[in-house]
């Protein structure tokens, strides 16, 4: 391989090519690069995890030979020696393998990401031809030799091919779609080539770009695939990665090619798998989920029965899917209900309850516990009458007699619980006092003092806080939606309702805010045009003179009186914060806090528009009609008033004048000019007084 | 009667203005016949009895006469708007909708096409559809061929439908330019919409045939909402925005017992879209009480438990074009004349036997003279005209009366009534409107009367 390092291009390794083309390749990517289980990856690589009591890689090494790939390179980063170690003793790398495995490895501190991963493997040139790329943690059955071929067949007609990545088609709502990595893809239905690709997470409202459209008079949106992280690559894809630094995920690179299409004219195809498992344990919900389809035989023949490692026996199969290893001691009147798997010579007490859960080897489980959901690994110690629902309990944890564990938990290696003790749901322990980085000591004590307490005097355990990674806290807050019942209807009504408002908002923008808006035509959209300059004017800070300009210009547009301009300008800024939030006015103080910063910012506008007195009464009777459609604004009138008085906006003799006229609505009597009676008084009075002192 | 026919014929042609300026868009010929002819046979194919027509009060008497001329059995009922007012066709409807009685099937007098319409109906009723569109996929291709008249930079209209995989529902429906107007260059789709939706087909090349068949109730909401003019352009879109919408929970039934409000109040105010829904009681046990389902991959209810449903009947084959643009129309002309005999078998039309040399896909009518050593390819020429010697005529749409002399050639070009072509003219994609002296040579011209040009 050595003298292969100086001829990097591809046009010389032709040749290779040819030969390599018989040697069916892979690249197993055994790091995820992510903080997803921690803190229990703090001290075992992820690729380790025990998954349905065999290490996660397993899998992916069967799959991989069960589909007929002869060679793989798996490339470790996190916990690179304790993989190295793992691979050296198991069956993998015994001569009579019929796969055979070089293992790679790199320090996290050179290798953050796939895209990083991808590079060093190109630096080492490696490969030469079409190879699979897959991620250590995921579980499939599917056959990739055909796709592989059929990823050959189309570079016959599409030399720009790169990539074909593969999906599974799962219907939102199903388990095996993971809420981190919801996605929309849009293929062409007649080739499968992807044309677009947006992860869809944290998105509302999905675009496309119209020119795909244009360029293709039929795309396929799907919202219904999930990505199985496996992927048919061209030798091109290597190369690709190294000349572009800023490609550190799959996404990014897809993203990159699809801009980059018209350019290099390289192309990604889709393979939508039909009647095969795939699926990728990115996080511990999708960890529960995959769990569940091993033992319901989704992902026949990776099956606990069938397990083909030699350092842990088989399970035996019993009905409604328990599966157990020998040596499993089941005291009298306990209960191993359904989809349940127990590992070597573990001990379950009397009278304990499991159902829909995994038991390592040598735990010992005491009586009347009651377990479900839960995923417990090796050396487990759990006492008497305890509850576990919904949590993943790593090797060597004891939990003492009581001891109740809240849904979606996380409890670490080595954690030890005192007896009674109740952990809230999703948290996760780990048994030493979390890592300071002596970058952050600008944190709160108080904060430092909590985190390094453990739970309780005669506990260890340690509260872990997952570090607040830029722009993921939506993501890691789905990730700890594990175990909560999640309404899927209930997060779908909400869904429905906010597109029903926004269908309002799109038709008549109007009824939002105020019912109080002219009839005429002209003047409604006149309001509209003044309400999104306003709003554009408050959150770009646009000076005062130049939104007086463009609502001058709008006046202009659509022909209204001096009157209607300065009745739906100081409409339009009071309903600015319930527009801005969508939230309706609270009634509450603090309708005027957000209030009163705009009015701060407008002040500008406003004088210009409320130059004499029948502007400000006009103004004024524009604040008081707007008080009668919102009830809950009448609180903050006096606010505002007072307010608007003392920046000089409004005059005295203005206010008094509109106090002394009777209001248009007679409803207003009761509500508005009762709440501004103390203000009027006192202005009266300050007149007065200030009539008396110039006497 | 199950349905209700209404023809929108009050549509002035406004994208070939060159041809409608003295007759309405649904008289003007299609191999010889008035284009609402085409309307009428179909109808009457589909065993309608009788057809609303929505029409200019002007041409009411031409209207009139067309079905005992052609000998169609169908009775129209004549609904006329004042000369000279434009309608849109949502405003159509509203003017109608006190001989509206049940679902009504909507057709623009434009649409020429063979498509079985009881498909189309099979699809409305069984899925108890709000609006059902029709599509087709296999409309020619137009853009390639030359239109008379000035060159212009022609577009055809492209819409992006949006159609669920599973069912013939339609998700979404916009039309491109209004994308493109609005300077975004992007369609956006919510997630929700996904979520209930998750295969969406777009597709990039159909064809609305702007025939919709429409639900009672929603009838109701477009005569309620005034803020309607176009069922393609307002109606269609928003309908297929409301399906997405909760259906607030038997709100009616709590309201109305203790209103003190007026029943005025709830009737002029907007009302909102739901409470125009009538749920037949009975349907919706039978579907609580079933185990069918619409769609697979989630737990919902079928149709999504949504009330209101646009679905859109795709046809892939069978023949669809509407005479909404010149080209279109020239288009059509060709087409229809070629695929007479498979799309309707019992209207026979005979070619007259002269010495003349006509060539296959002609239409001549019967009282027409060709003169010798005339030769005639791909072209439609009506009644009463007078061909010279020696002409060449190739690729025309020639209307009735018209004179043309010896030794000229067409090529391309529409002839309209009582025009004169006079002798050695060569026209090549032209529009004639009146007395072409002899020996003019023009391509892509307009050529009609100068005072009809000052109008204009």
């Amino acid at each position: 391989m050595s003298s292969n390092k100086t001829s990097k291009s591809m046009s010389k390794s032709g040749s290779e090519i040819v030969k390599q083309e018989d040697v069916t390749l892979a690249v197993l990517i055994a790091d995820s690069f992510s903080i997803r289980f921690a803190p229990v990856t703090e001290s075992k690589p992820k690729a380790l995890l025990p998954l349905v009591n065999r290490p996660m890689i397993e899998y992916s090494l069967e799959s991989l030979l069960l589909s007929g790939v002869q060679k793989t390179f798996v490339y470790c980063v996190a916990h690179a020696d304790q993989i190295r170690q793992y691979l050296k003793e198991s069956k993998w790398m015994r001569s009579v393998s019929p796969m055979s495995i070089e293992v790679i490895s790199q320090s996290p501190d050179d290798c953050r990401s796939l895209g990083d991963s991808l590079r060093d493997i190109d630096g080492k040139s490696l490969i030469r031809g079409d190879f699979i790329l897959m991620s250590a943690d995921v579980v499939s059955n599917v056959q990739l030799i055909p796709i592989l071929e059929e990823h050959r067949e189309k570079k016959k007609t599409d030399k720009g091919i790169v990539m074909t990545h593969i999906f599974k088609r799962s219907f939102p709502g199903h388990r095996s779609r993971s809420a981190e990595e919801e996605l929309v893809l849009a293929i062409n239905p007649t080739n499968g080539r992807i044309l677009n690709y947006q992860q869809t997470t944290n998105l509302k409202k999905l675009s496309f770009p119209l020119e795909m459209f244009k360029e293709n008079s039929l795309v396929d949106l799907h919202y219904d695939f999930v990505d199985t992280h496996i992927s048919i690559c061209s030798p091109v894809v290597l190369p690709l990665f190294s000349d572009n630094f800023d490609y550190q995920t799959w996404g990014d690179f897809v993203r990159g090619i699809l801009i980059n299409e018209e350019i290099l004219n390289n192309t990604i195809y889709c393979h939508v798998l039909e009647g095969s498992y795939a699926a990728h344990v990115s996080n511990v919900p999708m960890y529960d989920a995959v769990s569940k389809d091993i033992i319901q035989r989704w992902a026949f023949p990776l099956v606990p029965d069938l397990n083909r490692s030699d350092k842990t026996p088989r399970h035996t199969l019993s009905r409604h899917n328990v599966y157990k290893q020998p040596g499993v001691t089941l005291a009298k009147e306990s209960v191993l209900e359904r989809d349940v798997a127990v590992g070597e010579d573990t001990k379950i007490g009397e009278r304990t309850f499991v159902s829909q859960s995994v038991i390592g080897s040598r735990c010992t489980i005491g009586n009347d516990v009651h377990i479900n959901n839960a995923y417990i690994w090796d050396d487990v110690e759990i006492k008497n009458k305890c509850r576990i629902e919904v949590a993943l309990i790593a090797d060597g944890v004891v939990l003492n007699e009581g001891v109740e564990i809240g849904r979606g938990c996380v409890i670490g290696p080595g954690v030890i619980l005192a007896a009674g003790i109740k952990i809230p749901d999703n948290t996760r322990l780990m048994a030493h006092p979390p890592k300071r980085d002596n970058d952050f000591e600008t944190s709160d004590e108080e904060d430092d003092k909590v985190a390094t307490t453990p739970v309780s005097a005669d506990s260890v355990a340690y509260v872990y806080h997952r570090p607040i990674e830029e722009d993921s806290d939506a993501e890691s807050l789905i990730d700890e939606l594990w175990g909560l019942d999640i309404d899927e209807d209930s997060e779908s009504d909400e869904d429905d309702e906010d597109e029903a408002a926004d269908d309002e908002d799109e038709e008549h923008e109007e009824e939002l805010d105020v019912g109080d808006l002219p009839e005429d035509l002209n003047a409604r959209s006149f309001y509209n045009e003044v309400l999104e300059s306003l709003q554009r004017g408050y959150e770009e800070k646009i000076k005062g003179d130049n939104l007086v300009l463009e609502i001058n210009s709008s006046k202009y547009a659509y022909n209204v009186t001096m009157k209607e301009v300065n009745m739906l300008v100081i409409k339009a800024m009071l309903s600015l914060p319930s527009v801005m939030t969508k939230k309706a006015a609270t009634g509450t103080n603090d309708d005027w806090i957000a209030l009163r910063p705009i009015l701060q910012h407008f002040l500008s506008v406003l004088r210009n528009y409320l130059k004499n007195n029948q502007s400000m009464l006009d103004s004024l009777e524009a604040l008081e009609e707007f008080g009668v459609h919102n009830p809950h604004f009448v609180k903050s009138i006096c606010k505002v008033l007072h307010f608007l008085y003392g920046e000089d906006v409004l005059s005295e003799d203005a206010i008094l004048e509109w106090y002394a006229n009777p209001p248009n609505d007679p409803s207003a009597l009761k509500t508005i000019r009762k709440t501004v009676e103390p203000f009027i008084t006192w202005l009266e009075e300050a007149e007065e007084e200030s009539s008396e002192e110039s006497d | 009667m199950e349905y209700q026919a209404v023809i929108m014929a009050a549509g002035r042609g406004s994208r070939m203005t060159d041809l409608t300026h003295d007759r309405p868009k649904c008289l003007l010929p299609i191999c010889n016949r008035p284009m609402i002819w085409f309307s009428f046979k179909m109808l009457e194919n589909a065993g309608f009895e009788d057809v609303i027509v929505i029409i200019h009060e002007q041409f009411r008497n031409e209207v009139a006469v067309i079905p005992s001329k052609y000998g169609l059995n169908i009775k129209l009922d004549l609904s006329c708007l004042p000369k000279n007012e434009d309608f849109g066709t949502a405003d159509s409807l509203r003017l109608i909708k006190d001989k509206i009685k049940t679902d009504v099937l909507v057709i623009s007098c434009d649409l020429v096409c063979d498509i079985p319409l009881h498909n189309l109906f099979d699809l409305h009723r069984t899925h108890q559809s709000s609006v059902t569109a029709l599509f087709s996929q296999t409309s020619p291709d137009v853009i390639s061929t030359a239109v008379p008249g000035p060159k212009t930079k022609f577009k055809q209209e492209r819409d992006l439908v949006g159609l669920d995989l599973q069912t013939p529902r339609l998700v979404f429906l916009v039309s491109e330019a209004d994308l493109t107007s609005e300077n975004e260059e992007e369609l956006s789709i919510r997630k929700s919409v996904m979520k209930h939706f998750p295969q969406i087909n777009v597709q990039g090349n159909l064809l609305d045939a702007h025939l919709y068949v429409i639900k009672k109730w929603v009838c109701d909401y477009i005569a309620e909402n005034r803020s309607f003019t176009m069922l393609k352009g307002e109606v269609l879109p928003h309908l297929v925005r409301k399906q997405f919408i909760k259906a607030p929970m038997k709100k009616n039934e709590i309201e109305l017992p203790n209103a003190d409000v007026s029943v005025v109040s709830l009737n002029t105010t907007n009302r909102d879209i739901c409470s125009f829904l009538v749920n037949v009681e009975e349907e919706e046990r039978i579907r609580n009480y079933s185990v069918w389902n619409d769609h697979r991959g989630d737990l919902r209810g079928p149709y999504q438990d949504h009330n209101i449903r646009c679905f859109a009947y795709v046809a892939k084959e069978g023949f669809c074009l509407r005479a909404n643009s010149l080209s279109n129309y020239c288009e059509l002309n060709r087409q229809v004349i070629k695929r007479w005999s498979t799309m309707f078998p019992d209207e026979e039309i005979t070619l007259p036997v002269s010495k003349a040399q006509v060539g296959t896909d002609c239409l001549i009518g019967e009282t027409t003279q060709l003169s010798d050593k005339c030769s005639i390819k791909h072209s439609i020429i009506g009644q009463c005209c007078n061909i010279g010697e020696k002409v060449r005529i190739t690729n025309c749409i020639i209307m009735d009366n018209v004179t043309i002399m010896k030794e000229t050639i067409l090529q391309g070009s529409i002839l309209m009534d009582n025009s004169v072509v006079e002798k050695s003219c060569d026209l090549k994609d032209c529009i004639v409107g009146h007395t072409v002296h002899s020996n003019c040579k023009s391509t892509n011209e307009v050529l009609v009367d100068a005072d009809r040009l000052l109008e204009i």
